[in-house]
């Protein structure tokens, strides 16, 4: 009982963005983001990255848990900006100190075995050092360009060029400042609202559309009760993998078909379980007057303070500022 | 009139041979009532058929004078409560507090009126200062006194208490039986147990046996006969087996002793 599982990502300070109605964090984020999307200007784009970075120091939330979450999406970012600025033709050539960047490259049979060496030290590198695998992956992808650029003995097998144009690297930088914006915004959002309270807001956004009130607060009822039954069916899942360990079963060994087995054997009985439980619950919640659909009155009442009119306010100004920028041609 | 009227009521379940077969049944308001059986005999079945969640074949419910059909389904569930076996499974809230809101939500209870009856209710059940805790901190007893708490909230007349110790460790189920027992004389309990010692305290005893009542009474009624308890596969008590041993032996013993055994099965 001990090792509480934390789900969500929420992280538990005292500052004023936790304190902010979800539905005024969840509207902010959307509109926010929305209008991230219509800048095209990269300075405009940094001043916003500037700016949300500033927020997220008010939120007393440490810094690496927001570098944290762009780890995840660091792999697609750097693909993505690698192809826009390797193949993107589009514009002039970039020029620096009048001489253009671009780059001849040779594969050689000596570094066609340079690379595969490399590629073998890096799978052994990884059975050593598990952290950093990303860095450790881009150091010996630039390790095997430097050689095809610079080892250039013996017969070559294909030789190429790489030109980086302006519409490359321009696109390139704007889809990387973009994804920040809108990384750091929904981590923002995630970090400092409880994930009831994410529901909770849903529900109350939704509460003034009559005719879809009825499928949100369905919704946000399974919503809430995943969310209360995520623990208890890790905690079904600990002791089935327990049980079966003890009968022998060994989770972490074995050949493919072996995984699939095992797996198959955690399944079906969470399956089993998962079932008797939502038939139970269905029970209980209807037993205590549940209908599905039904207004239902709430402990838990949303209410908007003066700091979340601030932030609408500012909301406002943000969105009239980008259509005036945008009608003006700047961003 | 009764306020529980239960006549010629019928039921099988599609994929088991679990069924209720014509039952009758009175209880009155008030009453403690304590519905006997092993696993499979139907109890449960009942319970569910009480509440509506199951709808009978044949035979009727009424329940404060009202027939249960699908209209005033919604209108009974108001009179009448239930507290299941799993403590788990029936747990809906993220925390203790709104787990018992979420009878009241549903009810359309006022804010303030949640806050005021939660916290009543939630300090009769010794559950007030756990009120932010989240199910996973909670023992199986403790999570049953809040299913009580969210039961007790809603103020129905009756509260089925079906197998709610079953799942629990000692400790548990001496708990929920004190806030059973404090509830006594309140309200209309119908308690659904295997056990004979829960039995005891009963103004009324029902056993049931293949989907039917097999005897009815008061619990000392009840207890005489020993030889229909053992056929519906109840264990009897300590005392009621020596009791038979030596009504089936040779041993003359005084009626004293007997007397002196069957008070020793009715202590409590």
């Amino acid at each position: 009982m001990n090792d509480r599982i934390v789900f969500g990502q929420y992280i538990n300070k005292d500052s004023w963005i936790h304190r902010l109605d979800p539905r005024c964090k969840i509207i902010t984020l959307f509109l926010m983001m929305i209008g991230i999307f219509l800048i095209k200007n990269i300075y405009a784009l940094l001043i916003c990255l500037g700016f949300i970075l500033l927020v997220v120091l008010t939120t007393k939330i440490p810094l690496h848990k927001f570098l944290r979450s762009f780890k995840m999406i660091a792999m697609l970012l750097i693909f993505t900006a690698f192809f826009q600025i390797v193949f993107n033709t589009y514009g002039e050539i970039v020029k620096v100190n009048g001489y253009d960047l671009t780059y001849t490259f040779t594969l050689t049979y000596l570094n066609l075995g340079i690379g595969i060496l490399l590629i073998v030290l890096y799978f052994l590198l990884g059975k050593i050092f598990r952290k950093f695998r990303l860095i450790q992956f881009l150091i010996f992808v630039a390790l095997i360009f430097l050689s095809e650029a610079f080892i250039l003995i013996g017969p070559s097998i294909v030789s190429y060029t790489i030109s980086i144009h302006e519409n490359g690297l321009y696109t390139a930088l704007m889809v990387l400042l973009r994804v920040l914006n809108l990384i750091t915004l929904s981590a923002l959002l995630t970090f400092t609202t409880k994930p009831t309270d994410l529901n909770g807001g849903i529900e109350g956004i939704f509460k003034p559309f009559k005719f879809m009130r009825k499928g949100v607060s369905i919704f946000a009822m399974m919503m809430s009760i995943a969310l209360r039954f995520i623990p208890t069916l890790l905690n079904e899942t600990s002791k089935i993998l327990k049980a079966q360990a003890s009968r022998g079963v060994d989770f972490n060994d074995g050949s493919f078909k072996d995984k699939v087995m095992q797996i198959v054997s955690l399944l079906v009985p969470m399956f089993v379980i998962s079932y008797k439980k939502a038939e139970d619950l269905a029970n209980a919640m209807e037993a205590r007057g549940y209908i599905p659909g039904d207004e239902r009155t709430r402990i838990y009442e949303l209410k908007y303070h003066i700091s979340d009119i601030l932030v609408y306010i500012f909301l406002v100004l943000f969105l009239a500022a980008i259509i005036v920028l945008k009608i003006g041609g700047i961003v | 009139m009764s306020l529980i009227e239960v006549r010629n009521l019928y039921f099988r379940y599609n994929s088991s041979d679990r069924a209720v077969n014509g039952v009758n049944l009175d209880i009155d308001k008030g009453e403690f009532v304590c519905i006997l059986g092993h696993n499979g005999s139907g109890k449960s079945t009942l319970a569910k058929l009480l509440v509506g969640l199951l709808e009978a074949r044949k035979g009727s419910i009424k329940i404060d004078g009202i027939e249960l059909n699908e209209d005033s389904v919604d209108e009974i569930r108001k009179k009448i409560g239930i507290v299941f076996q799993n403590p788990d499974n029936q747990f809906v809230g993220i925390t203790v507090k709104d787990d018992i809101a979420f009878g009241l939500e549903n009810r359309k209870v006022e804010k303030h009126e949640m806050e005021e009856l939660i916290d009543k209710y939630s300090t009769m059940v010794r559950m007030n200062e756990f009120l932010d805790r989240n199910p996973e901190d909670l023992s199986g007893g403790e999570k049953q006194r809040v299913a009580i708490a969210g039961i007790l909230a809603i103020n129905p007349e009756i509260i089925i208490f079906d197998e709610a110790t079953a799942m629990l460790d000692p400790k548990g189920v001496g708990e929920v039986m004190e806030v059973i027992n404090s509830l006594k004389s309140k309200k209309t309990i119908i308690s659904i147990t295997h056990n004979l010692n829960e039995a005891i305290m009963a103004d009324k005893v029902i056993v049931m046996n293949e989907g039917k009542v097999v005897l009815s009474g008061k619990p000392n009624e009840v207890f005489e006969n020993i030889e229909i308890l053992k056929n519906s596969k109840l264990d009897i008590l300590d005392s009621m087996k020596l009791l038979e041993k030596v009504d089936n032996s040779n041993i003359n013993l005084k009626e004293e002793v007997k007397t002196a055994l069957w008070e020793l099965t009715y202590q409590k």
